[in-house]
């Protein structure tokens, strides 16, 4: 069971650390499995992935209870932590937490709402009031702005480019061809940059140099990048118009790509679907006379119903990741008697 | 394919085509006749600035360049085409999307693209790489997967304009196999621009050589007059493989270069029945030899290269010792426990497989990268410079003028002494030193120098990517060459080139060579390495394997050598080079 684990976990950080390009490429050359990762939430159709993802988007940012939001971010966490990994998890949060500190004070010394006094502070004879309100409201928004930032988190990480263009294909074939590009064109940008500047140090032009010297040669190989990066798209945009692109304007473009929509994806839809509309309905229901100000009410607020579909839908991963896992395990087992 | 189509019936018929650039006083094509017949594999080949790229576009309708064209060219077919920058073609991020994309173009349903891109993935063998990014793959499989998205709208024509002069030679030969089982199982017509004749020369059904307007003052052969195309004039030359390699030996002499190592052995004996490759080759060995051939070998009568001195060889100009180094804590290490040396006045050549750790090696040496474990030590005061694969990056200016005197600014003097070097035996002023100390000679004498040496004067006011690869590559050197620097590193350098600019990189070495200067190179070019260098090591497995002596290392090999010695081991003892093997057989004969 463990050692099944372990090639998604090692994937998993793989793609973990993998910000740097490079480092990604020289992965994806050796192995390509970390492309494919063994997840079976991976192996959904793309609109399943897309429908939950804008659920569990939509039922975060219509819910203003703390304990809602807390249970999003719990969640997404949790999912970050499954797919990409613990460290992934805690570089996230090294930035989430300063930039949650930065919305509570705010909200803490510009929000005069609130009946609840914390401290009074005097300033130049004018007196500023700070209320538990306004410390209690920042709080909620910084929780839901960190669980909206989770859960984008997962979304870049199964959102892959030939999945939002297999969905966003038909209906605007030209741009989707435009992201594609795109994407080609970073890493070779990349890659010139790498190439231009390793050439330049070996030349020693602007090794030891005063400053000044060091930012001429930098501006003069910036520049030489942009004119070969020109050069080249001469090339390519040849290779486009010989393999007929634009040639016959009353074609339409058509997609490679081809999902299979299973029964799966149909079971995954219909539970996803049934679980986002009992959520939406039940927290627009109840919560609809929630008050930050003057004084916080609605605690008693949630219906047990409306929690307990929002933790099902925001769930859902675990929930198909650990059948999966179960499934394993009782195989293994059975092949290991 | 159209089935009305016979044998008979040229598929590319151009009557005395002629076309020129807007505002161009000259014309790019003058008088051009020929006729492809369906299927053909037909290798162009010229010289720099012949107009083999302005004919190939001709080819191709969506590409044809503005001006004016007079005479005519019919093509019956589709065309496809092929370029030469692997990286600059690919359209898209993903593997199947790129071979989609001219079928997306088309508008064909998807089930169809579906089916199609599976087809040629499986035929390429490229199947296992469908989902992986573009930028991920090798120059090889960007070639391979280039040609892949080509031939996927299947074309009855296909064009290549010099489709292997970025690829390693492992990597080049394996993409024109892959050309030729296309030509073979397919019967696609092939129209290929190319200056490895080595490799493309016993493929090719044609061979057409185009001339410049002043070289067009030969009449053709009468053989070539009697062959069954209709017509042959000045501009465009049509032979048969045969045909072509006996003319060498004549009017087309400056061509003797390019042809594949056994013919050029051949050549030097006899002109007539030439072997085009090593298996043909070693038949018209044995046939040559017929007495000798059961004694299994003779003894080659090359002078052997001098040995080393001691001297030299335990004052080493750098010393490696130790080396361990991966890129990340989670790969596995390219190099384990390396240990060198390499002295000074010497060239050294690195030789190995892909990813063997090669360029790792020279970013390692460079201080470009830094080891985990070991150590590079270089004797003290020796300034260290390196040339990139690519040309390309070097450049930073408009022209190629601004560029050199900027380092000729920047660079400052280190070495106590200097030394005066003679470049190229090739240039006019063969007896002027070059004093590459930047105190003594001021940095415009400098440039100046440099360039006469090189043969690059002409060329300093072109904006540097307008230079063919030969004259970048030199360019480059020169810049290099302009840091004084008594260590020379370089990667790849014979990428992309043709045998005459080899040729000229090989001499500017050995002068440099012998002026003192030490020179390390990374190549898969192995009759390179074995024309010019001194010593060669194999790395392989993180380590260098072997080090010898050149001529006793590529003795020591049967596979990974040069062709000559493919050619004539087990026949001839001790021939590594052409010229080995010329001689040897030249007194043989006496």
């Amino acid at each position: 069971m463990g050692l099944i684990w372990v090639p998604a976990a090692k994937a998993a950080a793989t793609i973990a650390g993998g910000s740097n390009l490079k480092k990604q490429a020289r992965a994806g050359r050796r192995s390509y499995q970390s492309y494919a990762l063994p997840q079976r939430f991976s192996l959904l159709h793309p609109g399943v992935m897309m429908l939950f993802f804008v659920a569990v988007l939509v039922v975060t940012l219509i819910s203003y209870h703390p304990l809602l939001l807390l249970l999003s971010l719990v969640l997404a966490a949790a999912g970050v932590a499954l797919y990409l990994g613990s460290r992934s998890l805690l570089q996230t949060f090294a930035w989430l937490i300063p930039s949650a500190v930065i919305v509570v004070g705010f909200n803490v010394l510009f929000n005069r709402r609130g009946a609840t006094e914390l401290a009074t502070l005097q300033f130049f004879g004018s007196s500023f009031t700070f209320t538990q309100e306004s410390l209690f409201f920042g709080a909620s928004i910084a929780l839901m702005l960190a669980a909206i930032m989770l859960w984008f988190r997962l979304y870049q990480h199964f959102m892959t480019s030939d999945r939002f263009l297999y969905l966003a294909a038909p209906v605007m074939p030209t741009t989707a061809l435009a992201i594609a590009m795109v994407q080609r064109w970073i890493p070779l940008t990349k890659y010139r940059w790498q190439q231009i500047r390793r050439a330049q140090k070996s030349l020693q032009i602007d090794s030891g140099k005063r400053r000044r010297d060091q930012y001429r040669a930098l501006t003069q190989s910036l520049s030489a990048l942009m004119s070969w990066s020109m050069e080249d798209a001469i090339e390519a945009a040849d290779s486009m118009q010989a393999r007929g692109y634009r040639s016959k304007k009353e074609h339409r473009r058509t997609s490679f790509r081809a999902y299979r929509f299973t029964s799966t994806d149909a079971a995954a839809t219909a539970l996803i679907a049934t679980l986002f509309a009992i959520a939406t309905v039940t927290i627009f229901a109840t919560t609809r006379d929630l008050a930050f100000f003057p004084v916080f009410r609605g605690a008693d607020l949630l219906s047990p119903v409306g929690l307990a579909a929002t933790l099902a839908l925001m769930a859902f991963p675990l929930l198909i990741e650990g059948k999966e896992k179960l499934t394993w395990s009782l195989r293994t087992r059975i092949h290991s008697q | 394919m159209v089935p009305t189509h016979t044998h008979t019936q040229p598929i590319i018929t151009a009557q005395d085509l002629c076309f020129s650039y807007p505002q161009a006083t000259t014309a790019a094509l003058q008088v051009i006749n020929f006729s492809v017949e369906f299927g053909q594999f037909i290798l162009l080949c010229g010289r720099t600035g012949s107009g083999k790229t302005t004919l190939l576009r001709q080819l191709v309708p969506a590409l044809r360049p503005h001006g004016s064209i007079t005479g005519s060219i019919e093509i019956a077919g589709q065309t496809g085409f092929v370029q030469q920058d692997p990286d600059n073609q690919i359209v898209t991020d993903l593997v199947f999307h790129e071979l989609a994309f001219a079928l997306e173009n088309q508008g064909l349903p998807t089930q169809v693209i579906r089916r199609k891109v599976a087809e040629i993935a499986t035929y390429f063998g490229l199947e296992y790489l469908l989902e992986s990014p573009t930028h991920s793959l090798s120059g090889g499989q960007k070639q391979l997967l280039n040609l892949a998205a080509t031939l996927v709208t299947d074309p009855d024509i296909l064009v290549l304009d010099e489709p292997t002069s970025e690829l390693d030679p492992i990597a080049a030969q394996n993409f024109l196999r892959h050309l030729a089982r296309v030509n073979r199982e397919l019967g696609t017509t092939i129209i290929c621009c190319e200056h490895r004749l080595d490799e493309v020369l016993s493929l090719a059904d044609r061979v057409f050589l185009m001339k410049k307007a002043g070289e067009c003052v030969h009449t053709p052969t009468p053989k070539a007059a009697a062959s069954t195309q209709p017509v042959q004039t000045a501009a465009l030359l049509s032979y048969e493989p045969q045909e072509f390699v006996e003319s060498c030996a004549e009017e087309n002499k400056d061509y003797v270069l390019y042809l594949p190592e056994p013919t050029q052995i051949a050549l030097a004996l006899a002109p007539s029945d030439l072997p085009l490759d090593v298996r043909t080759g070693r038949t018209w060995l044995t046939n040559i030899l017929p007495e000798r051939s059961a004694q299994r070998a003779v003894e080659g009568s090359c002078v052997s290269q001098e040995k080393v001195s001691d001297a030299t060889r335990t004052n080493p100009a750098i010393t490696l010792r130790d080396l361990c180094f991966r890129y990340d804590k989670t790969e596995p290490y390219i190099l384990t426990h390396l240990q060198a040396s390499f002295s000074a006045g010497e060239i050294h050549a690195i030789v190995g497989g892909n990813a063997s750790g090669k360029s790792t090696l020279l970013g390692l040496i460079s201080g470009v990268l830094k080891s985990q474990l070991g150590k590079v030590k270089l004797t003290k005061g020796l300034r260290l410079a390196a040339l990139t694969q690519n040309p390309k990056a070097s450049f930073t200016c408009d022209t190629l003028r601004e560029d050199l005197s900027n380092v000729t600014q920047h660079s400052t003097p280190v070495t106590p002494h200097s030394t005066p070097v003679i470049l190229s035996e090739r240039s006019e002023s063969k007896d002027l030193a070059l004093d590459l100390d930047p105190d003594t000679y001021p940095a415009a004498d400098a440039v100046a120098n440099i360039t006469q040496q090189l043969g690059l004067t002409a060329l300093l006011d072109r904006h540097p990517y307008d230079l063919s690869g030969g004259e970048a590559q030199k360019a480059a050197l020169a810049k290099v060459l302009l840091t004084n620097p008594d260590i020379l590193l370089l990667d790849e350098p014979t990428k992309g080139l043709d045998a005459q600019a080899k040729a000229d990189i090989g001499q500017v070495l050995q002068n440099l060579a012998a002026a003192g200067k030490t020179i390390l190179l990374v190549t898969h070019d192995l009759p390179f390495a074995a024309r010019y260098t001194q010593t060669c090591s194999l790395l392989a497995n993180g380590e260098i394997i072997a080090t010898a002596p050149t001529r006793d290392f590529f003795i020591g090999n049967s596979f990974y050598t040069t062709p000559t010695q493919r050619m004539t081991r087990k026949i001839i003892d001790g021939c590594v080079t052409v010229a080995d093997a010329a001689t040897t057989l030249i007194s043989q004969k006496d």
